[in-house]
């Protein structure tokens, strides 16, 4: 079901996001059901939602994964409407659709937006076709000598990448011509086992690149709107660290570009509700290109709610409600400069190795200009079956500078023991004199904080 | 605790979790390790279920939701119940069903013994190992 009124919201999700989203529906006098795995049943979220339900074990394949269990979960609660937050089934298309046979409300785009955007393939040429730079890239390659025959067209470095793919997942870098028999046999492979779809293509790597990403939203009325954008260049593996906003090398001409060109690949599907549409920014041609949308709220959000003001999550809902946003284009405006920094339980002496447990001590800043969104406390114990994010720091002061001293004293304040944290490492980041002028691209972290260290990202 | 070791030990306990061992003792040097499962965990949200069943009468065994969905005390609507009070279980005895949408997975007893007590109603919505019956075991 596309849209209806509804009173009370399941969410199928956990963390920061959940509680997020508690607190919105609370705001608009909603009532909540958090869908749980036995892992969170004690979780924070649970203590504030109004109601809790058990939807499996621990591992998310059994639990936040099953649509018909959540389904099933949403209908023997009386709930009207389904939240899925980020990850987990957020940009699966057979969760909307579900929702639609039972009708239920899915609080996102349609299935038909999700299915298409997340084919990267289709997007880059409905993108292209439209008039939007995509970067030189390949059609479907199913052969390494198809590979070769690209790669040689395209110019090392080259990037070879799953259709189905997202946020990095799915990712091979190729560096020279001696290294992509392997590097492709090795994507091929990981991709059937994680997506089960094997397309894969490719594009010319941009080594000296930015990630700059617009926020759309889209009601039943027929606006659509964009709120700014987010520099994410501060990656690591692909995974974002750092999100900024607004992005301070664009001039308004290229700012206004930018939004055009999001707004007529979202236009053109006639998109719903909130979505991002990243590009890649090439600061050596000084020319931007489009990479992929994201058909989701995003994790880095808050830095675009604190430049305009903008509660998108309550948005979010008053568009699957049907109703009209509440902003009107010239309406929105961004003021100041706000950064966010994922705080996660890794260890960054150790390879960024993932570090679950009780965390004992949980002394959080606070002061002008600062928001924090967690889960966590005192006592708390990190699970080990779910990514590792711990909350999300955010800065908002007037200007670049003002943002990073705030940042940098805000994790100064921040305290956690019992578990290791990234906090030592954003705080190198944010004295660092590179990122404070702002000469950062998206292997800045990579080639700054050599060697690269080993281990899995989270 | 090292926190390097916490993962470590989370692994270990979700192996315990997923198999039938029910005590486990490691030990090397600076480390030791003792866990033993509760077979009779309370489970949160229990309508009618007083602690003192779940946890003062010796022998007694709880049958849990295998899943989260519809109870089913009968395969069909109008068919004879599976399972009631004073009944005899075994093992492999089919208690009861839960209903996910189109799918119906069977509950099956896993304990054998005499059913003392229904604890979940009839067509209502059953959380992940939530009680659905209680069992004096014969042993």
């Amino acid at each position: 079901m596309d849209t209806k009124d509804f009173s009370r919201v399941l969410i199928a999700n956990r963390g920061e996001i959940a509680l997020r989203i508690i607190r919105a529906c609370r705001d608009l006098g909603l009532e909540t059901i958090l869908a749980v795995s036995e892992a969170d049943r004690q979780s924070l979220p649970a203590k504030t939602a109004d109601r809790t339900v058990c939807i499996g074990p621990p591992k998310a394949a059994q639990s936040y994964l099953q649509v018909d269990t959540l389904i099933c979960a949403a209908l023997g609660t009386g709930a009207e409407a389904i939240h899925p937050g980020y990850g987990f089934l957020a940009e699966q298309p057979d969760l909307p659709e579900a929702c639609e046979r039972h009708g239920l409300v899915f609080i996102g785009p349609k299935a038909e937006h999700i299915r298409k955007m997340g084919d990267k393939i289709w997007a880059r040429k409905m993108a292209r076709d439209l008039g939007v730079p995509v970067i030189p890239g390949s059609k479907r390659v199913e052969t390494l000598a198809e590979a070769e025959e690209s790669a040689d067209r395209l110019g090392y470095p080259v990037l070879i990448k799953a259709a189905a793919g997202a946020g990095g997942r799915g990712m091979k870098l190729v560096p020279k011509a001696a290294d992509l028999k392997s590097c492709f046999l090795e994507a091929a492979g990981e991709v059937r086992a994680a997506f089960g779809d094997d397309r894969l293509f490719m594009e010319h790597y941009i080594s000296n690149a930015r990630h700059v990403e617009v926020q759309v939203m889209g009601d039943h009325w027929g606006n659509l709107l964009h709120f700014f954008e987010r520099d994410c260049s501060l990656q690591r593996r692909h995974q974002k660290m750092v999100e900024e906003a607004p992005c301070r090398v664009l001039t308004p001409e290229l700012q206004e570009g930018l939004f055009e060109a999001a707004l007529t690949i979202a236009r053109q599907i006639q998109y719903l509700n909130a979505g991002t549409i990243e590009f890649i920014w090439d600061q050596d041609l000084k020319k931007f290109y489009f990479l992929e949308m994201n058909t989701r709220i995003q994790v880095e959000h808050p830095v675009t709610e604190m430049i305009t003001g903008v509660d998108l999550v309550k948005e979010q809902i008053r568009i699957a409600k049907g109703k009209e946003m509440a902003y009107r284009q010239d309406e929105i405006s961004a003021e100041g400069h706000a950064i966010e920094c994922r705080i996660t339980a890794e260890s960054p002496e150790n390879g960024f190795r993932p570090c679950p447990g009780e965390i004992q001590e949980w002394k959080a800043p606070s002061g002008f200009g600062i928001r924090l969104d967690t889960h966590c406390y005192a006592g708390y114990l990190v699970p080990p079956y779910y990514d590792s994010l711990l909350g999300k720091l955010i800065v908002k002061e007037p200007g670049r500078l003002e943002a990073i001293d705030g940042m940098d004293r805000a994790l100064a304040e921040f305290h956690i023991s019992g578990i290791d944290t990234t906090i030592p490492f954003y705080r190198k980041i944010m004295k660092n004199d590179q990122y404070r002028r702002g000469e950062i691209s998206t292997n800045w972290i990579e080639n700054t904080f050599s060697p690269v260290p080993a281990g899995e990202s989270g | 605790m090292r926190t390097e070791t916490n993962k470590e030990i989370f692994e270990l306990l979700e192996v315990m979790r997923e198999s039938g061992i029910e005590e486990l003792r490691m030990e090397t040097p600076g480390f030791k390790f003792h866990a033993i499962k509760n077979s009779i965990a309370e489970p949160p949200g229990l309508a009618g279920v007083s602690p003192d069943d779940l946890s003062s009468r010796k022998g007694l065994r709880t049958i849990f939701a295998p899943r989260l969905g519809f109870f089913r005390r009968a395969k069909m609507p109008e068919a004879a119940l599976l399972a009631g009070p004073g009944q005899e279980v075994g093992e492999r005895d089919i208690v009861g069903f839960i209903r996910v949408l189109e799918n119906t997975y069977p509950v099956p007893s896993g304990v054998r013994g005499i059913i003392e007590r229904v604890c979940a109603e009839d067509g209502k919505l059953v959380e992940f190992n939530q009680p659905l019956f209680l069992v004096a075991e014969n042993r």
